[in-house]
């Protein structure tokens, strides 16, 4: 900053020396005069015009129409992420500042904020065109299956996420919560954060949701900044938006891969995705009443043929019983025929034995035969004189019959 | 067993022969008759040792089938 060479403030110039600046170092010095902070200048935009050296514009006093030069930087307009065109309503943050080369005073922009929902209500639908032309809501990535990590970013005191909580199933979910400011412009930034946050040190999260409750265009600004919804866009994770609006979808919404219209549908969405495996599981149930069917048939099949098989083998046993009775039969007859061929032997022996002429010699008896060998076996075949053999055990005699005495 | 039994069958037969051969004898014909006693006594002797052979299987077969009747 330039020094002035002298002051005089009050014009009295007689003890005081001339303050006499440099063309440079006036415009230095009036500038550091004018800079005071958080002044704040609120105006209807005219004459935008944005530059790569950076956006010059005026703000126009609506009473009287007062005009007001204005510079804002590329780098600040970037960072913005919203789209200014002529009539909106702006209100303006930043220092008031001299162009030495023109030595034209202006307004340096250090930040803007659209003021009402006319502006907010253009800027959304300009956003809006822009993106649409570059196809930014045409992508949408299917929602993973199975949801098991889920990113939220919110506010935690809100009852939006304790409407999201009590909406989840208890499926072992698990939440981590990035806890933003939601409401209004100055939301941006923590949005911005928390979703680079997460695909950064969580890019493993299943899927991000963001959410807010309901409100109006202007409650809504971060969900219709650029740099949000592009942030969305370029998520890695996919993307979950339920922002509650009245009338214009957020465009936050638009280029979120799902966009609920509220918190609690969110979190059904995400236990939707268990949908699948319910049905895995009323198929197990199929599958169990199916094979329990098929078991009471093979239990009643099985009886059935138990029943069939006792029969069989009761029969079969019967069967045995009367073959073992007949076979018991057939050995009383054998026993009858060895009984019998026992007698048979026995009157055998006792026919030979009484057969037997040795026996009856033994006994005494002989047997006596005509000298030509004829058995003599009556009285009458013999006659006195006549030669007789006759056997004896041990041999034969031979004698004359002297004596015949008749019965 | 059918053999031991046709066995005993042919001698009972022969047997039965010699007994015939007796009853038909109208004089006897001592060394004859004493050959036949002899044949007889033989068959005899024979016919027992094969009858007391199927005697006793047939007594172990009786047991056996009263112990599964048991």
């Amino acid at each position: 900053m330039a020094e002035p060479m002298m002051f005089n403030f009050d014009g009295d110039t007689s003890d005081t020396p001339e303050r006499i600046f440099t063309v440079s170092g006036f415009l230095d010095f009036v500038s550091e005069m004018l800079h005071i902070p958080d002044l704040y200048v609120q105006g209807e935009v005219t004459g935008w015009k944005t530059h790569p050296t950076g956006v010059y514009f005026s703000l126009k006093d609506k009473e009287d129409g007062a005009v007001l030069d204005c510079y804002m930087n590329p780098y600040i307009y970037r960072g913005l992420g919203m789209m200014v065109e002529d009539g909106m309503e702006v209100k303006i943050g930043g220092m008031p500042s001299i162009y030495k080369p023109k030595g034209r005073f202006s307004f340096k922009v250090e930040n803007l904020s659209l003021v009402g929902e006319g502006s907010l209500k253009k800027a959304y639908e300009l956003l809006k065109k822009k993106l649409e032309n570059e196809g930014l809501f045409d992508r949408k990535r299917e929602i993973p299956e199975f949801i098991h990590t889920i990113g939220v970013i919110t506010s935690k005191t809100g009852a939006v996420i304790d409407d999201f909580r009590k909406n989840l199933e208890k499926r072992g979910y698990a939440v981590s919560l990035r806890d933003v400011r939601v409401e209004g412009a100055r939301a941006v930034g923590g949005i911005l954060a928390a979703i680079k946050w997460f695909n950064k040190h969580r890019p493993e999260t299943d899927i991000l949701v963001i959410m807010r409750g309901g409100g109006s265009l202007e409650d809504l600004q971060a969900f219709n900044n650029e740099l949000v919804v592009r942030e969305i866009f370029g998520s890695k994770i996919p993307t979950i938006c339920a922002i509650g609006h009245d009338r214009d979808v957020p465009i936050a919404q638009m280029v979120s891969d799902l966009a609920p219209s509220t918190p609690s549908i969110a979190a059904m969405e995400i236990n939707a995705t268990w949908e699948r495996l319910r049905n895995i599981s009323q198929t197990g149930q199929r599958l169990e009443y199916a094979f329990e069917s098929a078991l009471a048939s093979l239990r009643n099949d099985t009886r059935h043929y138990t029943h069939q098989l006792m029969a069989h083998v009761s029969r079969v046993v019967g069967r045995g019983r009367e073959l073992a009775q007949g076979l018991a039969s057939c050995l009383d007859r054998v026993g009858h025929g060895i009984a019998r061929i026992k007698e048979t032997i026995t009157a055998a022996e006792r026919h030979l034995a009484a057969a037997d002429p040795e026996r009856n010699l033994k006994l005494g008896y002989s047997i006596l035969s005509d000298t030509a060998g004829k058995i003599i076996k009556n009285i009458g075949q013999v006659n006195i004189g006549e030669e007789i053999i006759a056997k004896v055990h041990g041999g034969a005699l031979s004698a004359t019959v002297t004596i015949i005495q008749k019965k | 067993m059918a053999t031991e039994k046709e066995k005993i069958k042919d001698s009972l037969a022969n047997l039965e022969k010699i007994i015939e051969w007796f009853d038909k004898q109208g004089e006897v014909d001592v060394e004859e008759g004493l050959k036949k006693v002899k044949d007889g006594a033989v068959l005899i002797k024979s016919l027992k040792t094969k009858l007391k052979t199927v005697e006793n299987e047939f007594e172990e077969i009786k047991k056996d089938l009263e112990k599964d009747e048991e």
